[in-house]
């Protein structure tokens, strides 16, 4: 089954140092059974300012069953940000060499998952993947 | 100056060709590729209630607009999930993020400019759940 682990290290921010690992098996909702659908690794140039969405939500078949989403901003620019949207929430902001990683309820048809670039006339690589469960994404 | 950094490893044999993914980020500050968070706030809570509730506003961050929140699911029973939220208030306002499943975490960029950047969490069941989180400022 696919698996999602995360390390997250620090020797000093703290007076001890922190360590934390963590590794989850990706199941469907309500089940040991695991994710069987998956867009695979996509990458792409954000180029605009504006809003741009990168996995439409597929509500009528994704509500209430598990999606997990990885979005990585692969810029080498320390200034370049892309902000990470839900809908018309925006959760942050993903500088150059950052990453996400989060469950996606798609609980409408509205929840699509839309990044934006920092500024107009970027050309910021970002790469997503989706690992989902249900029968029929676009 | 501290040094903090996150690596994620996803394995993904769902599809015929497995697919990974590896990536290791610093978390830096606002605009920053040298300066480090600096802050840290780890906390584990226990919810007996289907309500949802705030847990983490936006003040947990303190004026910075760029951190990190993880957030952790220590169940193993498939049935206990939380749903995740952001927004104003629980009631309305908000925007459903995903359902956190036993065994699952989660690790995204945070704004938390102002309260409509509140983090809200709904248990799936009435006992007692456990969740674990982790804001980097």
């Amino acid at each position: 089954m696919a698996t999602a682990a995360i390390t997250l290290t620090s020797a000093d921010i703290a007076g001890d140092p922190v360590n934390i690992s963590n590794t989850s098996t990706l199941t469907k909702a309500d089940s040991h059974m695991g994710l069987d659908q998956t867009t695979g690794l996509t990458k792409i140039i954000v180029t605009t300012a504006s809003t741009h969405v990168i996995l439409p939500s597929q509500h009528t078949l994704g509500t209430g069953k598990s999606a997990k989403v990885f979005i990585t901003n692969l810029s080498a620019n320390s200034t370049e940000f892309i902000t990470v949207t839900i809908n018309a929430q925006p959760l942050g902001k993903l500088y150059a060499g950052q990453w996400a990683y989060f469950p996606w309820s798609q609980l409408d048809a509205n929840s699509d998952v839309k990044i934006a670039a920092s500024a107009a006339g970027k050309s910021i690589p970002v790469e997503y993947m989706l690992m989902h469960e249900g029968y029929e994404f676009a | 100056m501290p040094t903090t950094t996150a690596k994620i490893t996803i394995s993904n044999d769902i599809a015929s060709t497995p697919v990974s993914a590896t990536k290791t980020m610093y978390l830096y500050k606002e605009g920053s590729g040298t300066e480090g968070v600096d802050t840290m706030l780890s906390a584990s809570k226990k919810l007996a209630s289907e309500t949802a509730v705030d847990l983490v506003a936006y003040t947990a961050a303190g004026s910075a607009t760029h951190n990190f929140l993880y957030i952790n699911n220590p169940s193993t029973n498939a049935k206990e999930y939380f749903i995740i939220s952001m927004g104003d208030t629980p009631s309305s306002d908000v925007e459903q993020i995903g359902r956190l499943y036993a065994g699952d975490w989660m690790m995204i960029p945070w704004a938390a400019s102002s309260a409509a950047y509140d983090v809200f969490i709904k248990p799936s069941v009435a006992t007692e759940m456990t969740v674990e989180y982790m804001i980097l400022s």
